[in-house]
């Protein structure tokens, strides 16, 4: 038996085109997405004149892409850090008080 | 929904004999808890050395440092840097294994050089940072001395005078800042030759083996999946590759927008090859991944900054999803609720990762969870460096700011990146408040996946009162979240139970970061190198008609931003302003 696939993954991309027109778009959107990430990503952040910004991200080495809290070195020391804040401002309120 | 075929959850499995073999639901699960049971044989025996009497000195330090001054010292600092080194996941066995999980690392110019560093090359490298290395030892030395005397001076004034004790912060915050100047170019000057591309393959058959064990109980052709698998792989390592390139990265470009995108190319050029679509399996990689990730929703984490942060994300959050949904239908007559659910979950949670939980609760359709998460990619890289801009712009305190970034921005790393932008401070806020926030997508994916099965996807005329509802609930609820919120209990209980610094370093900074993270990484990326393979652009110009999707993302943030900065404010300015005293003392 094969596996299940969705009815998209089964209209196999564009079948009217020519062999070499499929191939071509291929190459094309394969060239797009390296200008993408080679090119227009690079230079996107002078044109917007962040370059700053952008210059200490680059170099900070930060995970900006990450998209959850475990990918991100910097959120443990973060989260020593507001734990002793929490801490302290706790104990100084309470002798406040 | 109907069951059409092109939901991320498609039917309703058994829950019980041969049913608990046959669905991707019940497999998500078994290979999942398969996969965490090994990580904690292999973690838990492995104890950095001295663990606990280093905890036991470095909490006394830190308690008696916290007791002595206003600010955190440099003893402080010590201590907390000796705690934070204990991390199971660099210890013996577990140091190797992690090796095996890694992707394609950082790079600017060559992308071989995400795979191979050659001795001649790594060489020239580490001898080009010499220079930078010293210079930074240099300026480490200084700072410290500085740092020293700005603190002996506070101390002579007994921490009594605030003048004394703000220099002293001042001080000991360039020492931080230098030493991790320092110990980046350290790490550039003791560059090492790698070649990654033997780990990689062993990566590729170990899960290609891995799904294949439930693909074949599933009956599916275990010879064309693992003939197909190689392939899925090669695609998702180069999404990783992608993503890995550091300008890339500063914008904050996803690994998974690279994995749809160079899916779709496929697809919609060539078209997918049959021969390749049995390891097209977006269900099975998602699925297993989102239980991979319960293990990393540790509710004891919710309390780290109090009720200022609870209020932040655990009451904003469910507000702005409600209202943000409930404007998608009432107002945009969205025609796909489940369309309107991932776009509200994804831009008020926590962006890819809840949508990619919501998605699967609500039996989103590829194509679906696809633009939402091209959404919230898109308006992340912007939001990065819009939001300190403005908050520098506007003098907004860093507390507030930080909490409004942490809040509203939607992937964790950007948050990180847009709070650095601003300053320490602003960056530890927007980082807890996030990892807050992260933490709700168990309970977000379980409301959706209940609030479905009771109300959207009921069968009309069944009554929902008493064990009827059960029965209903129990027929339509995702299996596989069952296993995604058990390991998220699991996991929370084992942390609790070992008290927080011993958790930190063997349950955070071993079972998940040097285990979990590294594989629910890769098979989610499977997933949408899988879901670009099989997506028409033409069904995602269809979702988008009328913009809707887009409206609704706009005017959710931007409700969003205001009623975050709204309870920020009460929260760190009116409510509890000392907390904010001390945060600023960071």
């Amino acid at each position: 038996m094969a596996a299940p696939q969705s009815q998209s993954a089964q209209h196999g991309g564009p079948a009217r085109r020519g062999p070499a027109a499929r191939l071509l778009g291929l190459v094309l959107g394969f060239g797009a997405l390296a200008a993408l990430a080679l090119v227009v990503a690079p230079n996107l952040a002078r044109a917007l004149d962040i370059e700053e910004g952008h210059a200490f991200l680059v170099d900070s080495g930060i995970e900006a892409g990450a998209f959850y809290y475990t990918q991100v070195e910097r959120v443990a020391l973060s989260e020593s850090y507001v734990r002793s804040a929490q801490r302290t401002a706790v104990a100084a309120r309470a002798a406040a008080l | 929904m109907s069951d059409t075929g092109e939901n991320i959850v498609k039917d309703y499995p058994k829950t019980h004999g041969p049913g608990l073999l046959k669905h991707e639901d019940y497999w998500a699960i078994w290979l999942g808890a398969l996969l965490l049971i090994a990580g904690l044989a292999i973690f838990l025996p492995n104890e950095p050395k001295d663990m606990r009497s280093i905890i036991e000195a470095s909490s006394a330090t830190i308690q008696a440092e916290e007791a002595r001054a206003p600010f955190r010292s440099l003893a402080w600092h010590d201590a907390n840097d000796k705690k934070e080194r204990l991390r199971a996941r660099d210890v013996g066995f577990a140091k190797t294994v992690g090796t095996y999980l890694q992707g394609p690392k950082s790079w600017s110019g060559n992308p071989a050089e995400a795979f191979v560093l050659g001795e001649e090359a790594a060489k020239a490298k580490a001898e080009a940072a010499k220079e930078k290395h010293d210079k930074a030892k240099e300026k480490l030395a200084a700072a410290h001395a500085k740092a020293k005397e700005a603190e002996a001076a506070a101390a002579a004034a007994e921490f009594k005078d605030s003048q004394a004790n703000d220099a002293a912060r001042a001080a000991i915050g360039e020492w931080r800042k230098a030493r991790e100047s320092e110990s980046k170019a350290k790490s550039a000057a003791g560059a090492k030759p790698y070649n990654i591309v033997g780990s990689l393959t062993v990566l590729c058959v170990g899960m290609g083996l891995l799904f294949a064990v439930g693909a074949g109980f599933m009956g599916w052709s275990v010879p064309k999946f693992l003939l197909a698998f190689p392939v899925i792989f090669v695609l998702a390592t180069l999404a990783y590759l992608l993503a890995a390139q550091a300008n890339i990265k500063a914008w904050g470009l996803e690994y998974v927008l690279w994995a749809i995108l160079l899916g779709l190319v496929i697809s919609n050029t060539i078209g997918t090859p049959a021969w390749l679509k049995p390891a097209v399996q977006v269900e099975y990689y998602i699925k297993t991944g989102l239980v991979l990730l319960g293990a990393s929703i540790l509710f004891g984490k919710i309390v780290i900054i109090g009720l200022p942060g609870i209020f932040v994300t655990w009451v904003v959050t469910p507000i702005v999803l409600i209202c943000t949904f409930w404007f998608g239908q009432r107002f945009l007559k969205m025609e796909s609720k489940t369309l309107n659910i991932t776009v509200s979950a994804d831009m008020s949670v926590s962006g890819v990762s809840a949508a990619i939980a919501t998605a699967a609760a609500c039996r989103a359709k590829k194509e679906e969870l696809t633009l939402a998460v091209g959404m919230s990619v898109l308006f992340t890289a912007i939001m990065i460096f819009a939001m300190p801009a403005f908050i520098k712009a506007v003098g907004m305190h860093h507390v507030l700011g930080g909490a409004w970034m942490g809040g509203t921005i939607d992937a964790t790393g950007a948050v990180v990146a847009a709070g650095a932008l601003l300053s320490d401070t602003a960056m530890h806020v927007a980082a807890t408040i996030k990892m807050i926030q992260n933490i709700m997508i168990g309970v977000i994916a379980f409301g959706v996946a209940a609030y479905w099965a009771t109300r959207v996807e009921r069968t009309p005329g069944v009554d929902l009162s008493a064990s009827a509802a059960l029965q209903e609930i129990w027929r339509r609820f995702p299996r596989f979240i069952l296993g995604f919120i058990g390991a998220s209990v699991v996991f929370s209980i084992l942390y609790g139970a070992m008290g927080n610094d011993v958790g930190k370093a063997m349950i955070d900074q071993g079972v998940i970061r040097g285990w979990t993270t590294g594989l629910q990484g890769w098979f989610f990326c499977l997933a949408f190198v899988s879901i670009g393979l099989a997506t028409d652009f033409r069904e995602l110009g269809h979702l988008f008609k009328g913009g809707k999707p887009l409206t609704l993302y706009v005017v959710g943030q931007t409700f969003n931003l205001i009623l975050t900065l709204a309870m920020a404010y009460v929260m760190f300015f009116v409510a509890f302003p000392w907390v904010t005293e001390r945060l600023m003392g960071n």
